[in-house]
């Protein structure tokens, strides 16, 4: 069955190396239910198997493998959480990317169709001259999740962006600031 | 005079029967030697290569401390999350690794059973804390 599922899932673009520090992450996910596309299952060993939260043969729709979510919305009064990702924000270049593809300016984002890393799309272009960014009050964080497959493994992918709320119709205002991989356990 | 020569007598005599004795017993005394060697080097490398990384019962000890410290702190949700992970990140790097990162990123309120499970699982340890099963109970209603 990991081999028919496998062959429905879109090859994924190349890493983009961003990535931030887990205070960080802890500091922008959504509290209550961080991941909604896969659930960690200690499994023997001490070992931790990421598996799709609502079992591998779920995987074959679309819907079942891209989630989109704004998570947060930063906030003046949290001046130190601000101050804190400015700061990690510092250490690097972001890949802009434009809202439309986000789906964020858009709206919804339906049949899968709008995947972003994937090698069929070109929503997010590593190719892309990257920027650097900072977050102002106001700014809103998006998280993104997407089931892929890399050679013959298929893989979880959850990104964060964040998005100028107030000019989304203009291109340019996303930016890629986090994206981490971990191989899926379909069994 | 001939005490003198006496004197040297008696010790080239000494001396070769010390030199016969080590002889005799140089073998035994290269053995214990050699042994003794082994053994600081057994000690020496398995300090080395010891599993230093591993999670230990006060580990989980000092992760309800930590749980005791933030939770109750007057900061709203966010700021007490951020100095949750950050706490464990710094303070509990092994336990961060193995177990926190993990539990970080499940529904909150699996988070509590998780660490339970893994300490029972990995160190036959039973994990309670009141501060830490409250918080998952409480502050994400």
């Amino acid at each position: 069955m990991s081999n028919n599922i496998l062959n429905q899932l879109q090859g994924l673009q190349n890493k983009s190396n961003k990535k931030l520090n887990p205070t960080i992450i802890s500091l922008l996910q959504d509290h209550s239910v961080p991941r909604a596309l896969v659930e960690s299952a200690l499994v023997s060993s001490g070992k931790y198997a990421v598996k799709p939260v609502r079992g591998a043969s779920s995987l074959t729709a679309p819907n079942n493998r891209f989630s989109r979510r704004k998570v947060s919305t930063l906030q003046a009064s949290s001046i130190h959480s601000l101050n804190t990702l400015n700061k990690e924000l510092l250490g690097g270049e972001s890949y802009p990317v434009l809202t439309a593809t986000l789906g964020i300016a858009s709206g919804a984002i339906s049949g899968g169709a709008s995947l972003l890393f994937t090698l069929a799309t070109t929503g997010i272009s590593l190719a892309n001259t990257t920027s650097k960014v900072l977050a102002r009050p106001g700014d809103e964080i998006w998280h993104i999740e997407e089931i892929g497959k890399e050679g013959n493994k298929a893989v979880y992918l959850s990104a964060f962006f964040i998005v100028d709320p107030y000019r989304k119709q203009s291109p340019n205002k996303g930016w890629l600031i986090h994206e981490e991989r971990e191989e899926l356990f379909l069994g | 005079m001939r005490n003198v020569k006496n004197y040297f007598l008696a010790k080239n005599i000494l001396l070769a029967e010390l030199k016969t004795l080590l002889e005799r017993h140089m073998n035994k005394i290269t053995h214990i030697y050699l042994l003794r060697i082994i053994i600081i080097n057994i000690l020496f490398t398995s300090c080395l290569y010891a599993d230093t990384t591993k999670v230990l019962n006060i580990d989980y000890i000092r992760l309800c401390n930590i749980y005791d410290e933030v939770v109750n702190q007057p900061v709203d949700l966010t700021t007490k999350e951020m100095h949750l992970t950050e706490d464990v990140y710094n303070k509990l790097p092994h336990l961060f690794n193995h177990l926190f990162k993990h539990v970080i990123r499940s529904n909150a309120d699996k988070r509590y059973d998780l660490i339970k499970q893994y300490a029972k699982q990995q160190n036959n340890y039973i994990w309670k804390c009141e501060s830490a099963r409250l918080y998952y109970i409480n502050d994400f209603k």
